[in-house]
């Protein structure tokens, strides 16, 4: 009872094109994260799924039927605001409540579901407040119980997550995923935030510049990244270009300024093509300089349980590394190792491999 | 059942369009038909009078260089006066705030020609402040100008008052709007409080102090119920306006009258044309000096008059200066009241008293009560008429593209002098076009719509652009709410502060207006009116006290207004 | 050389103590965290640093000088605002060059320091564009420079990565404390994110409802934080209580809820004493059956999410806690509903007296 596809979907706004050619599909219950960075045409695909925007091309069918003539309160959907759209003259309760009561429950049965879901959300007790009287964490709060308990049986949440701090974010999380769970519910969810979207996805999906770039569960997508930009977004991958010095059958090795890589992860590349190669900072082994690989740590960053390092190679290349070793010191020389299964690599992007990591990044 | 909807919206709307078109629209602009109708007139009165030749364009050059002096010098001190003042109540935080607040506001709702008439006696007469410092006369005389310009003060104190509101509000809501963080910025980087104020707020407030003072310059150009008390023999042009017409010279009022409309047309649409395209998009001066010498010079003098106790003398100055221009008329009517409560002070005679005129052979009372009545019933009419007028409009103005023209034509009525507007009105119900209307409390009432309307659509607008109301309406659609839904839970309730605010202000202004209602009233004079023709028959203590009794009525109106718009806020 | 010293600062606002009693010495070269959830009085404390607010009561030293009174003009310090604040009607290099033209300091002395400081960090080529023509990250680093070109060396920072993406935030984070340390500026940097503050900062002020809870290195307040609440704030602990049934020396053996014992290091304890065992999700461990070690307990998997580098494992223990395990990729996965046990090194447990207002009210973030 609540399965979307969206099929060819387009959208401009005079010249800046927000959506090109979007497909997705998402079944009956399933959660499904959108990530991408601010600009990505996020929010635009939200408000086109909720009928609040009408694409220029393309259709929308939720459970199989095409609802582009519908009018927003007729879609089955409910629409979680990126800057939440708390009723003002409203409590916190009534807003909650709202979603039900305009879909005709009975007054005192709505408000009861109401406060069961301000419960989710640790507010219950701030039921008879104004929004304006909440901080911007607990709005939010209150937003995503008002969208979740509206009966509709998608959901699409536009960043629902962004403003709470960092621990209560963290253990929110889970429980959000474990009620839209629990009711059943099928949801679209939009972030920018990779662990967001790693805690609470069946599936994500990478969107860019208003395209797919590539849809898979979150285990793919980490371990599986099919380009520079879905791995430089989801992991904290060293990204260096190389060159292909020598092709065999079940290996590639690669020159990155004469450091040679051998990578045995499959792909086709040819002799003496620019490629970019990517190694994860937890996949370098650091051990005693040997005369291989051999490189010096310029900065040692507490990382956790780990250390993270940042080394510098002779020919200046630099890689962060991820390990648990102890007293490795600054200005020590070690020797780094990676075995060829964890070495990845990419086409290189058109624009160049600094351009495509500004994008990521969004500094140069 | 989305057909249903769509038939209703479209219904609505169009019956709104169609309804404010006759009584909003047609009205306002029917006065550029003035040319066509009075050519004759015009022609023989103003440019080839067999007699006097063309004494009356001598005259209306006259009238009008005068209103352009008095209302240019009255800007320039709005300016100066205003912007402090705006910036107290707009960063400041004080308790008395809300009463200062009140306090800038209420020239905009007072009865304008009980407001002259008590600056009149305030500055002018033994009775007013000339009193509490031992002199036997005014402090003023009505004929004391101000130096280079031949500008009776009194006058031009009386406009200052009237018009400071424009400024204040309008520089206040911008600054309001801008975030204090660019004046911290500003500060961490090491710019004192006058360097920031030129560096950082000047580009920003700019467009704001302008259309604060096209309106006041509009609104001061179009001023007549208090000029005609207070101004003596002097003629400003909307004040020659009336007085024309009750002379019968008919083409003459309707040659100034249009002049007179049209340099409001003149100011006002550049200005809204240049506000509307900044809107959104950032307004980049050129700094000229950036850098410079000059500049460096600039900055070492800021600095030295950045101290505190510079800014505090300022704005003490400015806050008193607002006292001593509306509070102190005030004071000085309601005490007159009772100094002339039971004989005349100074001649000791009965006569003169309060009760005498009120209740003695001249039996005023009687005639202030109808008046009351009038003003009264005419005010509520024409303020519920526009209530359900101006709803709609909002929509209009905000989802249609002629809105944004609608919007602009809205703002004629409020700034066209009221006496143009009310022979405008005139003409067009009366007998010399539609012949449906003669001079009556009907008449007033039509008047009053056309300028209440843009009173209510400007304050709702307001709210409706603040608020983002359009998010909330998606939010409820997507929660589930059909139209009729939406707009009972969602758009009236939160409508609902601009609505009632601008019900309130287009009450009393309506209570207030004498211009207009001067040329549309026939036999029904509202009590404004009344106090104008009780100073001319020279009736003063009744005029004192109908001023009084209306000064106080619009003060505790907009009290109350306060403390329910105030008590929602917090 | 800028030291900031903090003596006994208070603030008010209304009804809110911001700030009740904070005392604290930044040093020279420092990059200092001040952590602490939203409305704690962080940025509270930032302002009064810089001269935005003023203290009700407590005095601000710079330099040994007391500039409580000084305006923030004088203060000669660079603040970084959490929504940029860039001067949305000048382009970039007018942005940058205000503090030196209010400043009227020697044009070409500070422009040349300006112009280089923006090749340093790879953005002279934004000079011309307005801020609403840039993207988040490159406008705060514009606001940064903005910050240093009067020659402030003292940094404050208000949540300066907040309005940016998360992904940027990652890289932005490393830029700016690299900058700071070859600057050799002083930085005091607000922030509500532990991960953040951990990976910047040399030290870390812990704040909780305008008291200082703590203030430490990354790694002590990771490995020995001072209290419960701190090692849960850091990064998420599980929770278990127990009695100190013996003590042996230095060691204690405490016995758990679920009737285990566990022998630990602590000192300061004595029989009979209620604890609490805070472990962090990383340090567990899964055993397989044939290996046997001491501390170990049992479980169901509750629920099961690979999160990049590590799955995260709710364990439903037989006695109904859930305990929290971080496990890393690469060993073998458990799955929902498997039966597993799990066990700690006892030097990774982080024990504390059982706190007296509960454990709940201990790690409230409000107070
Ligand atoms: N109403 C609009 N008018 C013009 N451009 C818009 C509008 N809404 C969005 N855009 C543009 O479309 C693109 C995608 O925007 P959005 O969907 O909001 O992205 P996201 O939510 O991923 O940050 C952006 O470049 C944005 O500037
Ligand atoms: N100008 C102010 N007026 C009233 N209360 C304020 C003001 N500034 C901050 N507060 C209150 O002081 C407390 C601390 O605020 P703040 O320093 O901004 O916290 P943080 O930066 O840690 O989120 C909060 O409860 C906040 O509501
Ligand atoms: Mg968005
Ligand atoms: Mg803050």
């Amino acid at each position: 009872m609540g399965s979307l596809r969206l099929s060819n979907v387009s959208k401009r706004f005079g010249k800046v094109v927000a959506l090109k050619n979007m497909s997705l599909e998402i079944s009956d219950g399933e959660y499904v994260v959108v990530l991408g960075p601010t600009g990505a045409g996020k929010t635009t695909l939200l408000k086109i799924i909720a009928g609040l925007l009408k694409q220029d091309t393309g259709e929308i069918y939720i459970d199989g039927v095409k609802v582009d003539d519908y009018p927003p309160e007729e879609r089955n959907v409910s629409l979680f605001f990126q800057n939440f759209a708390l009723f003002p003259h409203m409590t916190i309760l009534e807003n909650v409540a709202f979603g039900l009561k305009v879909r005709g429950y009975d007054s005192r049965e709505a408000e009861n579901r109401a406060l069961e879901a301000l419960r989710l959300m640790h507010l219950d007790n701030r039921a008879y407040s104004y929004p304006r009287e909440l901080s911007g964490g607990m709005q939010q709060r209150v937003a995503l119980a008002r969208t979740i308990i509206t009966g509709a049986s998608i959901l699409l949440l536009d960043e629902p997550l962004s403003q709470l701090d960092a621990k209560i974010k963290s253990e929110l999380q889970y429980e959000l995923r474990d009620f839209v769970k629990n009711l059943g519910l099928t949801a679209l969810h939009v972030t920018n935030d990779v662990e967001e979207a790693l805690a609470l996805a069946d599936r994500i999906a990478i969107i860019n510049r208003g395209e797919v770039v590539q849809v898979g569960t979150p285990f793919e997508m980490v371990e599986e990244p099919k380009d520079v930009f879905v791995a430089g977004f989801m992991t904290d991958m060293n990204l260096m270009e190389g060159i292909v010095e020598e092709v065999s059958t079940n290996s590639v090795i690669v020159d990155i300024g004469n450091i040679k890589l051998r990578s045995s992860r499959k792909g086709s590349f040819r002799r003496g093509e620019m490629v970019i190669v990517g190694v994860k900072s937890k996949d370098f082994k650091v051990q005693k300089a040997d005369g291989e690989l051999v490189c010096r740590i310029e900065d040692s960053i507490f990382s956790f349980k780990y250390r993270k390092l940042i080394v510098c190679f002779d020919n200046g290349l630099r890689v962060q590394v991820k390990t648990d070793k102890s007293g490795l010191e600054k200005g020590a020389y070690v020797s780094l190792r990676v075995d060829p299964n964890d070495v990845y690599l990419f086409p290189c992007p058109k624009g160049g491999l600094r351009a495509a990591i500004a994008e990521i990044t969004g500094v140069s | 059942m989305q057909n249903i909807w769509k038939i209703l919206r479209i219904t609505i709307l169009a019956s709104t369009f169609l309804t404010f078109t006759i009584l909003v629209l047609f009205p306002t602009i029917f006065l550029a038909s003035f040319p066509l109708i009075y050519i004759d007139d015009i022609r023989y009165e103003v440019f080839e009078n067999p007699l006097i030749g063309s004494e009356n364009l001598r005259l209306i050059i006259e009238v009008l260089t005068f209103s352009f002096k008095l209302s240019a010098s009255t800007v320039l001190v709005d300016i100066l006066l205003g912007i402090p003042l705006a910036f107290i109540l707009a960063r400041g935080n004080f308790p008395g705030k809300l009463l200062l607040e009140t306090l800038v506001t209420l020239p905009l709702v007072m009865p304008t020609s009980g407001f002259g008439f008590a600056s009149l006696l305030t500055w002018t007469t033994v009775s007013g402040v000339g009193k509490w410092f031992g002199l036997s006369r005014g402090i003023l005389s009505i004929t004391s100008n101000l130096p280079f310009i031949d500008v009776p003060i009194i006058i031009f104190i009386v406009h200052v008052s009237l018009t400071l509101p424009y400024i204040v509000r309008t520089v206040q809501a911008k600054l309001v709007e801008v975030d204090i963080v660019y004046e911290d910025a500003s500060r961490t980087l090491g710019a004192t409080s006058l360097t920031t104020f030129r560096k950082i707020l000047m580009p920003e407030l700019l467009p704001a102090i302008f259309s604060g003072s096209v309106l006041a310059f509009a609104r001061s150009l179009g001023e007549t119920g208090a000029t005609i008390i207070v101004a003596g023999v002097r003629l400003t042009a909307a004040v020659a306006v009336v007085k024309w017409e009750f002379e019968f010279k008919l083409g003459a009022a309707a040659f100034l009258g249009l002049i007179l409309v049209l340099i409001t047309w003149l100011i006002i649409l550049p200005a809204e044309l240049f506000l509307t395209s900044a809107k959104g998009g950032i307004v980049k001066p050129p700094s000229l000096i950036s850098g410079t010498i000059v500049e460096r010079a600039l900055i070492k003098l800021e600095a030295k008059f950045s101290k505190r106790i510079f800014k505090n003398i300022l704005h003490g100055v400015c806050v008193a200066l607002l006292l001593v221009l509306v509070i102190v008329p005030i004071v000085v009517v309601v005490e007159s009241v009772f100094s002339y409560m039971f004989k005349d002070p100074y001649t000791g005679k009965t006569e003169g008293s309060v009760i005498y005129q009120l209740f003695g052979p001249a039996n005023y009372l009687p005639i202030m009560l109808r008046s009351t009545a009038v003003s009264f019933a005419s005010a509520f009419t024409s303020t519920y008429i526009s209530v359900f007028l101006s709803i709609p409009l909002v929509y209009i103005i905000d989802r249609y593209r002629v809105g944004r023209i609608l919007r602009a034509l809205l703002k004629v009525p409020l700034v066209i002098p009221s006496s143009a507007l009310g022979l405008s009105v005139l003409l067009f119900w009366g007998p010399k076009f539609l012949g449906l209307l003669t001079p009556s409390i009907w008449l007033i009432i039509l008047t009053q719509i056309v300028f209440s309307v843009p009173v209510i659509v400007e304050t709702t607008m307001a709210v409706y652009e603040g608020s983002n109301i359009k998010l909330y309406e998606d939010a409820a659609k997507t929660l589930g709410a059909n139209p009729y839904h939406v707009v009972e839970k969602i758009s009236l309730p939160i409508l609902k502060e601009g609505i009632i605010t601008g019900a309130i202000l287009s009450f009393t202004h309506s209570l207030g207006e004498t211009g207009a209602a001067m040329i549309v009233m026939g036999a029904d004079i509202p009590i404004s009116v009344l106090v104008v023709n009780m100073v001319e028959s020279l009736a003063i203590p009744a005029a004192l006290f109908t001023s009084a009794y209306l000064i106080i009525i619009s003060t505790i109106m907009i009290v109350v207004f306060r403390i329910v718009s105030g008590r929602r806020r917090i | 050389m800028p030291e900031v010293k903090l003596v006994d600062v208070t603030k008010r606002f209304g009804d809110v103590h911001a700030l009740r009693g904070v005392s604290l010495t930044v040093k020279d070269g420092e990059y200092v965290c001040i952590l602490g959830p939203s409305g704690c009085g962080k940025s509270t404390l930032l302002r009064i640093i810089a001269g935005l607010l003023q203290p009700d009561s407590g005095s601000i030293y710079i330099d040994g000088r007391d500039v409580t009174y000084k305006p923030p003009e004088e203060r000669q310090v660079g603040f970084v605002f959490q929504n940029i604040a860039l001067f949305p009607h000048m382009d970039s290099w007018s942005n940058v060059t205000y503090g030196p033209v209010v400043k009227c300091m020697d044009r070409d002395t500070a422009y040349k320091a300006v112009r280089e400081l923006m090749v340093i960090l790879n953005i002279a080529k934004y000079s011309g564009l307005y801020p609403y023509e840039l993207s988040g990250g490159i406008a705060q680093m514009i606001a940064i420079v903005r910050a240093l070109a009067t020659g402030a060396k003292l940094l404050l920072l208000d949540e300066p990565l907040g309005a940016l993406d998360p992904r940027v935030r990652v890289n932005l984070k490393y830029e700016l404390r690299r900058m700071v340390k070859d600057l050799n500026l002083t930085a005091i940097h607000v922030t509500h994110n532990q991960e953040e503050a951990l990976t910047v900062a040399d030290r870390i002020v812990v704040m909780r409802s305008g008291i200082v809870e703590g203030f430490d290195t990354p790694e002590n307040l990771y490995w020995r934080p001072k209290n419960l609440f701190i090692a849960d704030f850091i990064g998420k602990v599980n929770i278990m209580r127990g009695v100190i049934s013996r003590v042996i020396g230095e060691k204690v053996l405490i016995s758990l809820t679920n009737g285990q014992l566990v022998e630990l290091h602590a000192e300061g304890f004595s029989e009979g004493d209620s604890v609490v065992l805070a472990i962090r999700p990383e340090n567990f461990e899964f055993s397989s059956d044939d290996v046997m070690q001491d501390i170990s307990l049992t479980g169901v998997v509750a629920r099961v999410r690979f999160m990049g580098e590590y799955y995260r494992y709710d364990v439903r223990t037989e006695a109904g806690e859930t305990i929290i395990v971080n496990y890393p990729v690469g060993g073998d996965v458990k799955k929902l509903g498997e039966k597993v046990r799990i066990w700690f090194n006892p030097e990774t447990v982080l024990i504390y007296p059982y706190p007296e207002k509960g454990i709940e009210k201990e790690l409230m973030v409000e107070i």
